[in-house]
């Protein structure tokens, strides 16, 4: 199968598992006991039935849930998903104003997660059993097991408020300003410290397979540097598993973005996420979940293609 | 009022703070500042020093000190939800709208009232009318069904008054064919023909200017309650609103539909433009292309959703031209400024409330409030930060299953009462920060709540003291078998609020008498699980938190009144006749109004009623908390957050102004 048939393939698959992804999610929001009037109403005693129904009619609230379901995909495939009920706002305004925010710090975070693992990764694998190995693994299962919560709140209390290089709250410019960038810093780390910890043990480990194959010790044989076999031969095959893990772990980031947005105070579709959860703002829960679906399908798929173009063995 | 509604942001920022309290708690604390500050007694005892300690308000500002200018940086808790006032009343939601939108009557700390927009106001006329009169102007609206089988007025339009002997269901439990009504049509037609209970008069002040220049007019204010209906708040209005009638172009009469002591509370509302009086509903908001207009002191500048906003001194606010010191009820020094003297205010949206705090810390806000008890503490204890705190209207209350063997028996409702401790709650969990319930009526109502607040305490605190021998008495005289097996439930993602509940338990369980465990539920989840009718059955205690408002009625008809069964706040279908009396007869009765000593004296019988039958358990009060850098000066915290910075920033009515002096 060509590379362009397999891409359509998997495009076309997008359809039937965001329509699962949605069915699913709509369900088990409904699981949970009332809804958004319910939770804005609860604050005002002597509000009647009738008065309740009338608001619950305006959003459609007094329909039969797979009614309601029927009602909104409907409206989503047409572009529209509905209003966030306690703001009245279309939807899709908070995704377009919160989606920025999160690709950035998506984004900063999975660079760092990079520039972190593979050079450590490399150290460890080339001084396998060695004291720095040991380093890189204490290092790494330290970030796997420090919850990310934790570690924003340490990194602003001891580089924001004793340290003082950085400020408590993100500055009032523009998103890729310098100041801006300087801030997102910390929440960065915070949320790559878990995949790079992840990406570093991978690196390590490919790598050290790498080295013990037989073209590694033809490449030595020949008397080419030490740093040439290294970088050219050994990290280029090494980065295959590392590319798929990369994917998936852009999962990680994801659901990381949730508590790194709230501690960090980062207007990020994360921290609007738990927001929706906690308001039971349905609306909003479904065209998040349903974006970041979408976003796990592409980097997969991007991982995919890269699988491909770092291995040209590899034919779909 | 009603639940106490932590906002979404400060729901989640709580169940942060819980994961964090169990993992690194020294961080926090060392967030906020310096150390220490905790108290830790154990004993039941006298912590009252300490809470009085904590109670601090400013003492209003030397006008020659005050410094024009300058930029306040507030932190706030949360992004407000919706800047249209009948389309969200949540804390965050209100304190951005109090900037801009301004009644015909303000408030102080104490909840006098004092003409604002108007110049001045009267009762005009009171006079015995009950809900029947209005049988005349109605029309009939057809009965049906919501999905929960609960009978419902099949109508889109705002009722007004439901006729009282028309029940939505029959002597089987049916639902009728139809029931008669008032709309707002014949509303307007019955006080106009003199059917209403009490109309008060208000005589605008002339030259009142919205934001965009437009007059304020007796229309603006007829016009505003038109928002009203169908909205979010339209129960609380129409409760006792009738109608509205523009005398002339600067004199409206409101109408109450029965004779009602807290008319001139309950009946003014913000008044809107007439360029957006007809906005949809929700729709008075910037995200949506309207910016709010108003007639208050402060002009919209900008709304970063999630992230900031920011408002700026407006140079035509209507209190210039006339003149504080002219306004009938002032009473202070002659130059007290006509306005807020602040430049501009940046409020930044800040959940999490060690960032809040941190952010304090490091200057990058100069006041928050919302911040923990040990934050509070902290700032308190620190040179650098002053807090300011005054009680409020909100208190955590337990609900007894009175529907529900044994709970039905009243001694062993009031055993419980005995085994909660009041004191060292507030003294070890709020470090200080809150009021042992002793009474259930906070400081800010005692006006028209009591006739004499201290013999009120003196009178019903032995029946809340920590008492576990008298509990064993009451349950000894109960008719029950020990040691009764009870699960007591609150929401999860107030840490606080659990380790309440959790000590109340562990007293409970230290006697033979009770075998209670604790269940906690995510808010969401609770207050779903708490509006099913079959909560009722359930025999579960509920606790949770109440916010009031002035009016001392509201302190106890959303716990007992039957009417709000399934609804804020009364999920164990408390229904006892003789306090459902007090409560009406303590505010819609002719000789109520305008007699408070006669309102406050029924009020203090309704008291001991409430706290004898202990359907409820009142826990503690809370304190509303501001804590700032010494950078600002004459703060004061509001009962209420929703009008901390309204307030602190300009009232002229308690002589308080904020202003910033970074010289110092």
């Amino acid at each position: 199968m060509s590379l362009r048939r397999f891409i359509a393939r998997r495009l076309l698959s997008v359809v039937p598992i965001l329509v699962g992804v949605s069915l699913v999610t709509f369900g088990l929001a409904n699981l949970a006991p009332g809804d958004a009037i319910d939770l804005l109403v609860s604050f005002n005693p002597n509000i009647s039935p009738t008065e309740i129904a009338q608001i619950k009619a305006r959003y459609n609230l007094d329909e039969p849930v797979w009614s309601r379901y029927f009602i909104w995909l409907t409206s989503a495939v047409q572009g529209d998903f509905g209003v966030v009920i306690s703001s009245n706002q279309p939807v899709s305004n908070v995704i377009v104003s919160r989606l920025p925010p999160t690709v950035l710090l998506g984004f900063l975070g999975w660079l760092i997660a990079l520039v972190i693992a593979i050079p450590a990764g490399i150290y460890a694998a080339v001084n396998k059993d060695q004291l720095g190995d040991d380093a890189s693994r204490f290092l790494a299962l330290s970030g796997i097991s420090i919850p990310n919560f934790w570690l924003g709140l340490m990194l602003i209390l001891i580089f924001a408020v004793w340290l003082n290089l950085f400020p408590v709250l993100s500055p009032q410019k523009p998103l890729l300003s310098p100041s801006m960038l300087w801030f997102l810093l910390l929440p960065g780390v915070t949320i790559g410290t878990a995949a790079s910890a992840t990406l570093m043990r991978i690196m390590r480990s490919s790598m050290a397979e790498e080295l013990n194959k037989e073209y590694v010790t033809a490449a030595r044989a020949k008397g080419l540097p030490e740093r040439t076999v290294i970088l050219k031969h050994v990290l280029r095959n090494s980065l295959i598993s590392v590319t798929t893990v990369a994917a998936f772990l852009t999962a990680n980031i994801l659901a990381g973005s949730v508590v790194v947005e709230t501690v960090f105070g980062w207007p990020g579709l994360g921290r609007e996420l738990v927001r929706a959860v906690v308001g039971r703002e349905i609306n909003l829960i479904m065209a998040i979940t349903l974006f970041t679906g979408l976003a796990l399908i592409i980097a997969n798929l991007l991982a995919d293609i890269a699988y491909a173009v770092l291995d040209p063995r590899i034919r779909y | 009022m009603g639940m106490q509604d932590a906002d979404a942001d400060s729901r989640v920022s709580s169940i942060r703070r819980r994961m964090l309290g169990a993992l690194g708690a020294a961080g926090i604390t060392t967030l906020a500042g310096c150390p220490g500050g905790s108290g830790n007694g154990t004993e039941e005892g006298s912590g009252e020093t300490q809470t009085q300690a904590q109670q601090q308000t400013a003492t209003p500002s030397a006008v020659d000190e005050i410094v024009e200018g300058g930029t306040l940086n507030v932190g706030l808790t949360s992004n407000p939800n919706s800047f249209d006032p009948p389309y969200s009343s949540g804390v965050p939601s209100t304190l951005v709208q109090n900037y801009f939108f301004e009644s015909m009557v303000a408030s102080d700390q104490q909840g006098n009232l004092y003409p604002w927009l108007a110049e001045s106001y009267e009762v005009a006329d009171v006079q015995e009318t009950d809900r029947t009169e209005y049988a005349d102007y109605m029309t009939t609206a057809p009965v049906t069904t919501n999905d929960d089988g609960v009978p419902i007025i099949d109508t889109p339009e705002q009722v007004v008054v439901q006729h009282p002997e028309d029940s939505l269901t029959d002597s089987a439990g049916n639902p009728v064919d139809e029931v008669r009504i008032l709309l707002r049509d014949g509303a307007f037609e019955a006080a106009t023909d003199g059917v209403f209970g009490m109309r008060l008069r208000y005589n605008l002040h002339e030259g009142v200017t919205f934001t965009n220049g437009e007059e304020l007019t007796a229309e603006n204010v007829v016009r505003s309650y038109d928002r009203v209906e169908n909205s979010q708040i339209s129960a609380q209005y129409f409760n006792t609103f009738l109608a509205a009638e523009a005398v002339d172009e600067y004199t409206v009469d409101l109408y109450a539909q029965v004779p009602d002591a807290e008319a001139e509370r309950a009946l003014p509302y913000y008044v809107f433009s007439t360029e957006q009086v007809d906005l949809d509903g929700g729709n008075l908001d910037p995200r949506q292309g309207n910016p709010p207009i108003g007639t208050g002191p402060w002009n919209f500048e900008s709304f970063e959703d999630g992230n900031s906003f920011v408002v700026s001194l407006r140079d035509d606010y209507y209190m210039e031209d006339v003149g504080v010191e002219n306004k009938e009820w002032y009473d202070g020094p002659e130059d007290f400024p006509n306005g807020p003297v602040i430049d501009e205010i940046t409020h930044r949206f800040i959940s999490e409330d060690a960032q809040r705090a941190a952010a304090l810390q490091e200057n990058e806000v100069d006041v928050a409030h919302g911040l923990t008890a040990s934050a509070q503490t902290n700032f308190q204890d620190s040179a650098d930060y002053q807090t300011k705190a005054v009680e409020t209207g909100g208190y955590l209350f337990m609900q007894y299953p009175v529907q529900v063997a044994p709970f039905d028996q009243q001694n062993v409702r009031r055993a419980v009462n005995h085994l909660i401790p009041r004191q060292r709650m507030t003294d070890n969990i709020e470090e200080g920060w809150s009021r042992p319930a002793w009474t259930p009526l906070p400081e800010l109502a005692y006006g028209a709540g009591t006739t004499d607040p201290e013999q009120l305490e003196e009178d019903l605190r032995p029946l809340n003291e920590f008492d576990p021998q008298r509990a064993n008495e009451l349950i000894s005289n109960a008719d029950v078998e020990t040691p009764i097996e009870v699960q007591i439930e609150t929401n999860s993602d107030n840490q606080n609020r659990v380790q309440k509940v959790q000590a109340i338990a562990q007293a409970m369980n230290q006697t033979d008498l009770f075998d209670a465990t604790v269940e906690t539920f995510e808010f969401g989840d609770f207050v779903g699980r708490l509006l099913d009718p079959s909560y009722a059955e359930r025999g579960n205690i509920a606790v949770i938190g109440l916010s009031g408002t002035f009016n001392p009625g509201s302190f106890v008809d959303a716990t007992h009144d039957i009417e709000n069964f399934a609804q804020c706040c009364n999920f164990q279908m408390v229904d006892f006749e003789p306090i459902n009396e007090g409560i009406d007869e303590a505010r819609f009765d002719i000789d109520v109004v305008g007699n408070q000593q006669e309102r406050a004296s029924r009020y203090d019988q309704l008291w001991r009623q409430v706290v004898e039958t202990s359907a409820n358990s009142y826990l503690d009060i809370d304190l509303t908390v501001g804590a700032h850098s010494n950078d600002i000066k004459g703060f004061d915290a509001y009962p209420f957050p929703e009008g901390m910075y309204s307030y602190a920033t300009y009232a002229p009515q308690s002589q308080q102004i904020t202003y910033i002096d970074r010289e110092s």
